[in-house]
């Protein structure tokens, strides 16, 4: 098996803003001294995870849970006489079975949401006479402060756990804490991994590597206003141009980089499983976009070309072929003549030759089920 | 009119000693000290400046690229255009002495908020609705119907600017939408005069193109 699997991936957006700073504005960066667009990887990642795509293909069973509300839910889960997942919908829910005291339940709750990361200071509003505002202080103590990404086996283990602590009435101990993090098979967590502040070891090194996606070409400058004046001054003969590259429209290049051994390894080896999100990683990666401003642009788009390439060579993008921007006209054609010439010459020059797959829907050539079979394979 | 694109070269900048190309360009367009700004410009980046003025720029320093054509749009009623816009979206209402103040929307939007207690939104999220309100109430004094679809408030900027040796702020937002020309004669208007307060700022300077 090839140690690694490449994606570059071209998709042209209309008019849309996908990603914007904390102003508001597209984010962009300079390559090859020009202005490009840029969506960033952060964001193409939640919008991954975040897809039906994923959902579909990894379903609730190998997809995390990002949350900072372990602790409360167990709390409620201790107090109300319900199991963990009923509180997990519902923190008032009432149920039958055993309920522990408030300040017993506070203490189990602290110790095993604690393993998944520091808890908020203890409440200290247990002298606010108003009773609503001290459960609502007092729920707020038992949240994670950073949002901890949690495996579906990890939310069972703290339910089993849970359960354990409601018949015996105490609180868990080291060994039973450390029993709660341990096989994690949850598909976003292997790829894109996570960091436990509290307890470093049980990190994961993320097997899937995203970069920046960047325009092929460069941001329009708005000083075509300069040029457009002509235009004005004329009687209006027909639109000139559309202007629509002020939102952010573009034809972007996509680099991800899959370590497949890493990705086995995270999945504790199950090589089906590493499969199925190596397939809904690459049917994610072409299909979706990131939400950004959707509901003013639906910029919504497949990628047009996508290339995979599988091998054991030290990755790298191709991000070198678009050094240049692309000027001509016909822009998604010619971006993809220039990967495709750039990746010929890188290969020439370092003697390598990865095997490798590719689609093309400009000229439809290809099909994506091909290059999510070749990739997974 | 005339419409000037002007960069400055910051080495002659230097060498003839003036540092703020605000500044510098003020000198572009006032014969004396006392004239009145007669000319709106947008800085497109710390050394390119669009500008719309009555006379055209003069530069005796030679630190200055000018290029300049006149303005005189042709437009009618029905032609779409491309607006760009960076103003200082007020609102003007009595503040707590009773004088009456200019509150920025977003900045007016968020204390709202605030007051009542409710969640309040990222700025950027703030910017680009009140803006959106802030443009509605005003295009029709400009001649102008923009399509609410296509409207991107693209940024939100507390700019701090010197003006006579003393420092001002001024919050600007950058927006750009295509819109539709209803009453020419106040679309030309707008794009010689300017919209909004803040002008000798770099604000209110309408840039258009047919779209």
């Amino acid at each position: 098996m090839s140690r690694f699997v490449q994606l570059h991936i071209l998709t042209s957006y209309a008019a849309s803003n996908l990603n914007r700073d904390d102003l508001g504005a597209p984010k962009s960066m300079m390559l090859g001294n020009a202005a490009r667009l840029r969506v960033s990887s952060q964001s193409l990642k939640r919008a991954w995870r975040t897809s039906d795509v994923f959902q579909a293909a990894l379903g609730g069973a190998h997809l995390g849970t990002r949350t900072k509300e372990l602790g409360r839910k167990v709390f409620a889960a201790l107090v109300n006489g319900v199991p963990l997942a009923a509180a997990w919908k519902d923190e008032s829910a009432a149920g039958t079975l055993n309920a522990l005291k408030e300040t017993k339940a506070v203490e189990i709750a602290r110790a095993v949401a604690g393993v998944f990361g520091k808890l908020k200071s203890e409440s200290k509003a247990d002298k606010d006479p108003d009773p609503a505002k001290k459960r609502v202080a007092l729920l707020e103590s038992l949240e994670i402060e950073q949002l901890a990404h949690l495996s579906p086996e990890e939310l069972e283990e703290a339910a089993r756990l849970t359960e354990a602590c409601r018949a015996s009435g105490a609180v868990p101990e080291k060994d039973a804490l450390d029993l709660l993090r341990h096989r994690v098979k949850a598909a976003d967590i292997a790829m894109f991994g996570r960091m436990l502040a509290a307890s470093a070891r049980f990190n994961v090194e993320a097997a899937v590597q995203v970069a920046h996606a960047l325009t092929v070409h460069k941001a329009v400058a708005e000083d075509d206003f300069f040029t457009a004046v002509d235009d004005l001054n004329k009687d209006d003969q027909g639109a000139g141009h559309m202007g629509v590259l002020e939102f952010g429209a573009g034809v972007f290049y996509l680099y991800v980089c899959v370590d497949r051994s890493l990705l086995a390894e995270n999945l504790c080896n199950d090589a089906a499983l590493a499969a199925k999100a190596l397939e809904a990683l690459v049917r994610a990666a072409c299909t979706v976009a990131p939400s950004g401003k959707q509901s003013s642009f639906a910029s919504r788009a497949y990628a047009f070309y996508a290339l995979a390439e599988k091998g054991d060579a030290q990755p790298r993008g191709l991000s070198l072929a678009f050094l240049n921007p692309v000027e001509e006209e016909d822009m998604g054609l010619e971006a993809i003549k220039k990967l495709e010439s750039t990746r010929e010459s890188m290969e020439r020059v370092y003697g390598q030759t990865a095997q490798s797959e590719c689609f093309n829907a400009l000229e439809g050539k290809g099909t994506l089920d091909a290059l999510v079979r070749f990739a997974a394979e | 009119m005339y419409f000037s694109q002007l960069i400055l070269d910051p080495r002659k900048a230097v060498i003839d000693g003036f540092y703020d190309a605000h500044q510098a360009l003020w000198g572009l367009f006032s014969d004396s000290p006392e004239r009145k700004r007669d000319f709106l410009y947008r800085e497109m980046d710390p050394v390119t400046f669009l500008t719309v003025s009555a006379r055209p720029p003069e530069d005796a320093t030679g630190a200055w690229r000018v290029r300049s054509k006149p303005y005189a749009p042709r437009l009618s009623k029905g032609d779409r255009l491309y607006v760009s816009l960076r103003v200082n979206a007020v609102v003007k209402r009595k503040g707590a002495d009773g004088r009456q103040d200019r509150f920025d929307v977003v900045q007016d939007a968020r204390m709202r908020l605030l007051a009542a207690k409710e969640p309040v939104p990222p700025r950027a999220e703030l910017a680009q609705s009140e803006g959106l309100k802030w443009l509605e109430k005003h295009q029709e004094s400009w001649g102008l119907v923009f399509d609410p679809k296509g409207v991107n408030v693209t940024s939100y900027v507390q700019h701090r600017l010197w003006r006579y040796g003393s420092k001002a702020k001024v919050s600007a937002l950058d927006m750009a939408g295509f819109a539709r020309v209803t009453a020419p004669e106040a679309v030309l208007r707008a794009l010689t005069l300017g919209v909004g307060p803040a002008k000798g700022f770099g604000c209110g300077l309408m840039l258009a193109r047919r779209a």
